[in-house]
């Protein structure tokens, strides 16, 4: 998880810290680790940016996958005209705890005293972790059931468990729900969607497992119909989809959000080189860009993260707004001269280059610190054996 | 060069309009032009917009006459033209027809084209590649004798047209022939250029050219022969504003607190298989047509490309899904830009796809 990685970097940078308080000759193997990950040494590759856009990648086909079940879930579509599913939320909890194991979306009913949990996974690494972080955010959902009938309006008791897997992950999905199927007879079944885009755009159940019966694979509601055989055919129906998520990658996010603040000062009498917290956060709150039901709770966190990003990459400065003709009040930055560009899509490429630059560069020195800790206690050990 | 005067105060439709044109005493001396476009407003919006770019309006029954002074390179012009404003029959919108006697390059450029080509909800009949056969091929059915005389025909750098010879070259060809039938079809086989205008003659009848930009100009001889072909052109273009009449933007409350924007698409079917890596060809080509492509998405396997543009010349945002053989275009305000969706069938018919075609419902 995200908070343990965080963790295990800072417990790094101490030991590495106090190392070079010692043997200050550490720095130069740390230099010479972090030009061989950028691919700055001959024979070396730049790994760490191929990393950065696997991630980058891996969060927008989450993104694909998410809005194809909004879109086959909302009041416009086939398939809640006729099943009555619809989502009540994307990302539901996120605004109480953003650590918090949550789904991608919950599906609720009218009519039923129950929701449906599905969780997007774009790859299935360790499958019995997948499994059990859904089980883990279903019991949180059923855990935040008064919370959420305030927030959706819908009451429910009973929450059906949904991994959704790109096609060609089916079965890799399939033998790891067997294999909790074998080894612990779980009383609920996580019920097993696959989403195709082969030639297509397509949702559909899978029922087809060694360790349980068809029956058993299917939902307790008319959804199972609409799903099985052919499925739904998604891209007959009208796209849901505003700019981004709550946990969409923060490229995403940053893509979106700078377009559209330069891009609304363009007509203005303010200046397209600056923009106030405000303005971040109006537009995050805004359902067109950020489809959430507490926007507003969330907007704030997801601006304050990017904003905080950009300025410790030096992107972006504080100004003082009275010399702008702001309130005193007022958070007001400008862009930083290395961010050229008076118009918004100029703007928008230069910042988006530079923030992945020193992302890449970031990660870069966090990993080379991790690697000169791992050879130093390395070191140790092997004196230690003495 | 001024606008030609009508000695007649009224016209009751545009048949009565165009025989008066055609008949003996028609005020025409030079090339008429006829200036056409499609519209998403009504008639009246439509002047509206008119009025507010600074042309005044005079009515003759269905027709208006419009006249704008305006200065350009320090020089001052008045443009003329008459209007006739065809309804859809669906209600939204239309199509609009300017006829005038003045200059392709400068009143009609400097005034109509330029509101065409940046005003919200409007563009000009574009006659892409596709188009442009099919009435090769009306006019082949149709007139035993014609000929195309002149054309003017080119290719883009880093066209994927087929080109026999020396692909990577961007060309233009201008053409003077009575063997234009011919020289036309060799010179898109070995050069893969696509016609920009084409000139026809049909002896005894009419002389006409049709260009890609939706100006018809007669040169001499029958306003009705060249304005039968004017109707093939404005049926197809009718059909691609059917196809973007089809799509809508709404935001549905799933729940109270939950509003998703939700978007029907204009849908448009592509005649060869969009291949995975031809989109970064098309990502640099949308740049230079003056897109900007704000967060994309793209995956192979069959071809999964989605994405989110802006249209700078237009102002306009719209989302993108493309597979191998469609592309989607979705609105993603309330009202549309048919502007903007015209332009961008254009850019598929030009750099994507010549044989591309937005599908009514």
């Amino acid at each position: 998880m995200p908070g343990d990685e965080e963790e295990s970097g800072e417990n790094a940078r101490e030991i590495y810290d106090n190392v070079l308080r010692d043997e200050p000759e550490w720095r130069e193997r740390k230099q010479e680790l972090e030009d061989e990950l950028l691919g700055e040494v001959d024979g070396s590759e730049n790994i760490i940016k191929k990393k950065v856009e696997e991630a980058i990648r891996t969060g927008n086909k989450h993104d694909e996958m998410l809005t194809a079940v909004a879109s086959a879930f909302n009041t416009r579509s086939r398939l809640t005209d006729e099943s009555g599913w619809y989502v009540m939320g994307v990302e539901p909890l996120y605004e109480v705890d953003p650590a918090m194991r949550n789904p991608d979306a919950i599906l609720g009913h009218s009519e039923r005293n129950m929701v449906i949990t599905v969780e997007c996974k774009t790859g299935i690494s360790e499958p019995q972790n997948a499994l059990e972080q859904i089980r883990g955010a279903a019991e949180n959902i059923l855990g935040y059931s008064d919370y959420l009938e305030e927030q959706t309006g819908n009451e429910f008791d009973r929450v059906e468990r949904v991994l959704m897997v790109p096609g060609n992950l089916v079965e890799l999905a399939r033998r790891a729900i067997d294999q909790e199927e074998r080894e612990r007879e779980p009383e609920d079944p996580i019920y097993l969607w696959t989403y195709h885009t082969f030639n297509e755009e397509r949702l559909r159940l899978h029922r087809s497992f060694n360790e349980r019966s068809e029956t058993r694979s299917a939902h307790n509601c008319s959804l199972s119909q609409h799903l099985t055989e052919d499925g739904v055919e998604v891209i007959n129906d009208p796209l849901a989809s505003g700019d981004f998520y709550p946990e969409s990658n923060p490229l995403k996010v940053l893509r979106n959000l700078f377009f559209d603040i330069p891009h609304s000062r363009q007509d203005s009498d303010g200046s397209i080189r600056k923009f106030t917290r405000g303005e971040v956060i109006n537009i995050i709150d805004d359902p067109r860009t950020m489809t959430h039901y507490a926007n507003g709770e969330i907007a704030e966190r997801i601006c304050d993260d990017l904003l905080s990003r950009m300025s410790n990459y030096n992107l972006i400065s504080e100004d003082n707004p009275e010399e702008h003709g702001y309130s005193e009040d007022v958070e007001l930055y400008s862009y930083r001269p290395v961010i050229d560009g008076m118009k918004a899509d100029t703007i928008q490429s230069n910042l988006v280059s530079k923030y992945k630059e020193n992302w890449i560069s970031q990660k870069a020195e966090k990993e080379a610190v991790k690697q000169v800790v791992a050879q130093f206690m390395e070191g140790q050990s092997g004196l230690s054996d003495f | 060069m001024e606008l030609f005067e009508v000695d007649q105060d009224s016209f009751e439709d545009l048949p009565e309009f165009n025989d008066y044109l055609s008949g003996q005493e028609s005020p025409i001396d030079d090339d008429l032009h006829i200036v056409s476009g499609l519209s998403q407003y009504s008639e009246a919006e439509f002047l509206d917009v008119l009025l507010a770019r600074g042309f005044e309006a005079e009515d003759y029954g269905d027709v208006t006459r419009l006249e704008k002074e305006y200065t350009y390179g320090g020089d001052d012009y008045t443009a003329g033209f008459y209007l006739h404003y065809h309804g859809s029959e669906n209600g939204e919108g239309g199509v609009v027809l300017l006829y005038t006697n003045q200059r392709k390059t400068k009143e009609i450029k400097h005034t109509v084209k330029n509101i065409f080509e940046s005003e919200h909800g409007l563009y000009y009949l574009h006659v892409g590649p596709r188009l442009f056969q099919i009435v090769r091929e009306e006019v082949l059915q149709n007139e035993e004798y014609a000929e195309i005389v002149e054309f003017v025909a080119d290719r883009s750098k880093d066209s994927d047209r087929p080109s026999r010879i020396r692909p990577e070259f961007k060309r233009t060809i201008r053409y003077f022939g009575d063997d234009g039938w011919e020289a036309l079809r060799e010179m898109e086989e070995n050069y893969g250029v696509r016609p920009r205008y084409l000139k026809f003659n049909i002896p005894n009848d009419a002389s006409f050219k049709i260009a890609r930009d939706g100006v018809f100009s007669l040169v001499d001889g029958r306003l009705s022969t060249l304005f039968n072909y004017v109707q093939v052109c404005i049926q197809e273009g009718m059909a691609i504003k059917q196809a973007f009449d089809s799509s809508d933007f709404e935001m549905v409350n799933n729940t109270e607190n939950l509003s998703i924007p939700t978007a029907e698409p204009a849908v448009i079917e592509l005649n060869s298989e969009l291949q995975y890596d031809q989109l970064g060809n098309i990502k640099s080509r949308m740049d230079d047509e003056d897109y900007f492509i704000v967060d994309s998405f793209g995956q192979e396997g069959s071809v999964h490309f989605s994405s989110k543009v802006y249209d700078k010349q237009k102002e306009n945002t719209f989302r993108l899904k493309a597979t191998d053989d469609t592309i989607r275009v979705f609105p993603q305000e309330e009202e549309g830009d048919l502007g903007s969706f015209l332009r961008f069938h254009e850019f598929v018919q030009n750099h994507i796809d010549p044989g591309a075609e937005a599908i009514p419902p």
